[in-house]
């Protein structure tokens, strides 16, 4: 494909001499042989720094629940149930909630590893919904995933080459060598020794397993990563690393991460802007300032009072939801967080909570939320809220 | 039920044996001394606890804080004697004035449930999924009271009732399957008060809880706690739950107790540099920007201790005396004490280092946090 | 010039080494106190462990015995069996002679054979048929299970009430019928017959393999990095379903043996122009009233050692191959 370059000179320049052109040819030809070793559609994103990598508008995932004896479809679990957002180049954009709101379901939709329901996914402006699994696959370097449990996410028959090695053969890297070299590098780059190569899972800490998972995505060099609750299942002390680790890849490889997690205060350390899920829904959508300063949403500010803080000083009054979390295959009407707000009750109870979905609001500079009264939320509202409810009979039942 | 028929003592010495050593105080409850646990496994013998000290006095509630591998929760499974039959245990427990260890296991079962009780972190795997949860809190009663059934089910309910469970002549009825993992906690919390307990045993009672479940949870504890008195020990490894819930602490690693104090002392002025690291390295929004401070290496497993002390291989301060010599226990102030060389005469020089680090801990004090209540 | 797509990036961008250090560092400032020079393959592991079951090792050889037994005990002269070829064939006694030092485990009654060349040649036919029909039926079950559990749906429901009907059929009595009628005391027809009676076990349990395996994060993280779904049928899945396959064959062939002995027993199985240890068991049992207790104990105390000898492995291999238990 390449022409030499020796006897064609552009007229500006003095004729090459023979052995500078060899040099050039050679040099040419090296990284002929490095780029044909990555497949030819590859392309780095052309996305500026801030603007939109990935959009998700209206995204839907809803897992039908088969029962009876002829499976039929009984009813519907509603895991993500109408979600927007951006995730900006470069930024790192946390998704937080509990269990049941469908944060794990988001990342692995958003992925395409579960076809949406409905709504759309555009990732650096390709329209990625519902491809399968051919039509992704070189999109699969670009976006890549680390999972939570270090221990189930390796499969622990496989040597480390092979498996950080796998994903490169499937993306087309034929030459042995080049895939451990790039193996190697990645561990290296994760802060692990080249020589575990050999290794397998169970002779490694959740720590570093956690490191070689870090590895297999970033061996394929992606822009875009679901980090789907990566420091959750490790120690005290490892968090910290791990997520040291994941900074410093983001400065270094220029990385923009998608952060799901259900524990606030990494989030708040670790995030440029959250988005607070509940039964599938966004209820918050702000920066980790404006969050922090002047939470909007009452489940917001529930979810930062829960929080225990490690300063036996602070003895604060705390604001306790009441009941349980409701099941996603029966939300409630209306506002989802209706049944348990400690803001409708100190309003009276209005009935807009119960038969109206507030809709994501935007209330200046990027901050959303889905509420219809976010403007009484306040400090006072939830120092009197705390103290009139009761501590123990917090439990009231949904179903 | 859940009941499990207690293992003939585990002492190393055979029971029967007067033991020498007195008992402790009155306002002691329980206290352990010297207490070691060794598994026989295919490996080898591996100890799991290596001489832990600690003590919970009447009412009053102590946190054991450790990572996995710190032994945190075998040594409340040995107080319990609930472990297998392939530990040996050596040491004392006292409880109430008695010692646990050389007691027969009659005496033992009479104990555990009606003086002490253990809530543990999985609420659907400790509770029989076969039955209902009124008739497993309504076994608890009859085991140690003498009532009858029909009494038995009506403090199950009022049991139920207690933990905040509402329309509890509903809820005794259902299984466990049908609570939620919140409700079964309380449950389980239920069961453990039943028969009010004198302590109250809860291993990481709320880490497999939602956020907002447990600060449900951890208010109801300290709730009860203030109404019948019982004393707590909880286990854990999230320092939030300590600083809120508990008035002493008591860090392990590597089944060793490194530190223990009043938890205002503890955790604002940490002593030894395994509780600095931990503390420093908790991720909060004013730590937003920079690196987090993190121990290196990887948490120390029973299988594979360092020679000496066992935190060496992490410890940002360690020099040779550490690889060669087990750092011993020092008396700190009245109530606290580290492990750590820092603090003896022969880490005097190097002291410095891990003052700077304690005193921009300490100057790190949040000021009145701004929204929350 | 070339026409090159936008910046090569070939490999990794190399880390500033005070970064790689500090990162090294913070990963593992540890010493290994504990030194494991090897690093052992999950194969390996296992027989490690497999190793150290004095069952399982005990399990082994009494199966290599019996199994060296099956195959050159018959080659001794003597010890062939030939239907036509009877001691003394002008002499039919109903007692046979009991164990001695020329016919260690005895004579029969009736034709007066050793009953030590019945069992060795009986073995030979009785082993055959247990390894081969389950390996039939490790084949059938694992492959219609495999289909049912990773592909799920209309083709999980089709081949699962497929298996049900099976299931449903009194299996003895078919076994019967079919080896009387088809398999005409034929041992290969027998031995195939075994086998199609026998997967539906076998195919659920891998059917449920599948559909757990295909559930775990490193299925899916395989599938994130673009890996094919044959590949990671055959390279995720199988492998790590491989181990419970294994425990369940060894322990079919155990069930098979004793439902051939059955079924030659009652008659219905491999005719006795060639022994298996059903069938002698099934001659020996007319001649009891006259005595004669060696002739039907040795075949069956047979067919016990060989069915205990599977059992320990299929135990020891069970152990070994679990993931949890340490080396």
């Amino acid at each position: 494909m390449t022409e030499p370059l020796v006897g064609v000179a552009s007229d500006d320049l003095p004729p090459m001499s023979p052995e500078e052109a060899v040099e050039i040819v050679e040099e040419q030809q090296r990284e002929e042989q490095l780029v044909h070793a990555l497949p030819d559609e590859w392309i780095k994103a052309d996305v500026p720094e801030g603007a939109p990598l990935l959009q998700v508008t209206g995204l839907k995932k809803h897992f039908p629940i088969m029962g009876g004896f002829l499976r039929k479809r009984i009813g519907t679990v509603y895991a993500v149930d109408g979600v927007d957002f951006d995730v900006r180049k470069g930024e790192i954009f946390s998704i937080v909630g509990e269990s049941g709101c469908g944060k794990s379901t988001l990342g692995r939709t958003v992925l395409q590893l579960l076809k949406p329901t409905e709504g759309k996914v555009t990732f650096a402006g390709e329209d990625i919904t519902g491809w399968n699994n051919t039509r992704m696959r070189p999109y699969r370097k670009r976006m890549q995933i680390i999972f939570q449990d270090p221990f189930g996410s390796l499969n622990p028959r496989m040597p480390v080459s092979d498996i950080i090695g796998e994903g490169l053969m499937a993306q087309g890297v034929r030459d042995g060598k080049v895939r451990t070299e790039r193996t190697e590098s990645a561990l290296e780059a994760v802060g692990l020794r080249r020589s575990y190569t050999r290794r397998f899972p169970h002779e490694f800490s959740g720590g570093q397993r956690q490191r070689i998972g870090i590895a297999r995505a970033l061996a394929l060099e992606p822009e875009f990563i679901v980090c789907d609750e990566p420091v959750s299942a490790l120690d005290v002390s490892i968090q910290s690393q791990i997520l040291n680790l994941l900074l410093d890849l983001r400065k270094e490889y220029d990385l923009t991460y998608m952060f799901i997690s259900h524990n606030l205060s990494v989030v708040e350390y670790f995030s440029d802007r959250v988005a607070v899920m509940y039964l599938g829904q966004v209820h918050e959508l702000a920066t980790v300032e404006q969050m922090y300063h002047s939470p909007k949403h009452p489940y917001t500010m529930a979810l930062l009072s829960a929080i225990p803080k490690p300063d036996p000083r602070i003895r604060s009054r705390r604001l306790v939801l009441k009941g349980d979390l409701p099941s996603p295959a029966a939300p409630p009407s209306g506002c989802r967080f209706h049944t348990r707000c400690w803001l409708r009750e100190h309003l009276g109870n209005p009935e807009v909570c119960a038969t109206d979905d507030p809709g994501l609001r935007d209330m200046g500079e990027g901050h959303q939320v889905r509420c219809h009264f976010p403007d009484e939320v306040t400090a006072d509202a939830a120092q009197s809220a705390a103290h009139s409810a009761s501590r123990v009979d917090t439990a009231v039942p949904n179903a | 039920m859940t009941e499990v028929t207690a293992p003939a003592s585990p002492r190393a010495v055979a029971p029967g044996t007067p033991v020498a050593s007195v008992p402790p105080a009155p306002d002691v409850l329980l206290e352990l001394r010297g207490l070691r646990t060794e598994f026989r496994t295919m490996d080898g013998i591996v100890r799991a606890v290596d001489g832990v000290d600690y003590a919970v006095r009447v009412g009053k509630s102590l946190g054991v804080v450790g990572e996995s591998g710190s032994g945190k929760s075998v040594t409340a499974l040995t107080v319990m004697r609930l472990l297998e039959s392939n530990a040996t245990t050596t040491g004392e427990v006292w409880f109430g004035g008695r010692e646990l260890l050389g007691m027969s296991g009659h005496d033992i079962e009479a104990l555990r449930g009606s003086e002490m009780a253990m809530i543990f972190q999985e609420p659907l795997t400790s509770l029989n999924p076969v039955f209902t949860v009124g008739d497993q809190i309504a076994e608890q009663v009859r085991r140690h009271k003498k009532v009858s059934k029909k009494e038995a089910w009506g403090q199950a309910i009022e049991a139920i009732r207690l933990v905040g469970i509402p329309s509890p002549e509903r809820r005794v009825k259902q299984y466990p399957h049908e609570l939620s993992g919140g409700m079964r906690q309380r449950v389980m919390i239920a069961m453990a008060l039943s028969c009010e307990p004198k302590l109250l045993i809860a291993d990481e009672p709320t880490t497999a809880l939602d956020v907002t479940i447990q600060a449900q949870i951890l208010e109801l504890l300290k709730e009860i706690q203030a109404r019948t008195g019982s004393a707590l020990l909880l286990i854990t490894h999230d320092l939030g739950v300590v600083a809120e819930m508990v008035d002493e602490v008591v860090v392990m690693y590597g089944g060793q107790v490194v530190e223990r104090g009043p938890v205002e002392e503890v955790l604002i002025r940490p002593s030894a540099p395994y509780t600095v690291g931990l503390i420093e390295s908790i991720p909060s929004v004013e730590k937003r920007g920079g690196r987090l401070h993190a121990i290196k290496g990887v948490v120390a497993n029973p299988f594979n201790l360092p020679p000496a002390c066992r935190f060496e291989p992490r410890c940002p301060y360690a020099w040779e005396l550490c690889r060669t010599e087990a750092p011993p226990l020092v008396q700190i102030s009245d109530s606290q004490v580290a492990r750590c060389h820092l603090h003896t005469p022969a880490g005097a020089d190097r002291r410095p280092g891990l003052e700077m680090d304690r005193a921009r801990l300490i100057a790190s004090e949040p000021g009145p946090v701004a929204v929350r209540p | 010039m070339a026409t090159r797509k936008q910046t090569p990036v070939v490999a990794a961008v190399p880390v500033a080494a005070g970064d790689a250090d500090l990162r090294l560092a913070e990963a593992e400032g540890v010493v290994d106190y504990d030194v494991n020079l090897q690093s052992l393959g999950q194969w390996q592991l296992a027989w490690k462990k497999f190793r150290r079951s004095r069952m399982a090792l005990l399990g082994v050889a009494m199966l290599a015995g019996l199994v060296g037994m099956a195959i050159f005990v018959p080659l001794f002269p003597g010890m062939q069996f030939d239907f036509y070829a009877v001691p003394n064939p002008d002499v039919i006694t109903y007692a046979g002679r009991p164990p001695s030092l020329q016919h260690i485990f005895g004579e029969t009654g009736g034709l007066q054979r050793d009953v030590f060349q019945l069992v060795a040649n009986g073995a030979r036919l009785s082993l055959f048929v247990g390894f081969m029909a389950m390996f039939i039926a490790v084949f059938l079950g694992t492959i219609v299970g495999a289909f049912a559990g990773y592909f799920g749906g209309f083709a999980d429901n089709v081949l699962m009430r497929i298996v049900d009907v099976f299931l449903s059929l009194p299996l003895l009595f078919v076994i019967l019928v079919a080896s009387r009628f088809f398999g005409n005391g034929n041992p290969l027809l027998i031995v195939i017959i075994f086998g199609l009676f026998s997967w539906m076990g076998v195919s659920r349990l891998v059917r449920s393999l599948f559909l757990s395996l295909r559930e775990q994060d490193f299925v899916e993280a395989a599938r994130a990095v673009g890996v094919s779904d044959k590949r990671i049928a055959f390279r995720h899945i199988l492998p790590n379903a491989l181990s419970p396959i294994i425990v369940v064959a060894s322990l079919t062939v155990a069930g098979i043996i004793i439902a051939e002995s059955f079924v030659s027993y009652l008659g219905f199985g491999i005719s006795t122009l060639t022994p298996t240890w059903g069938n002698i068991l099934s001659n020996a049992l007319t001649f009891i009233p006259q005595g004669n207790w060696w002739w039907p104990f040795f075949p069956g105390l047979f067919i016990v050692l060989t069915v205990l000898s599977v059992n320990f492995i299929g135990d020891g291999l069970r152990d070994a191959l679990d993931p949890r238990t340490r080396a």
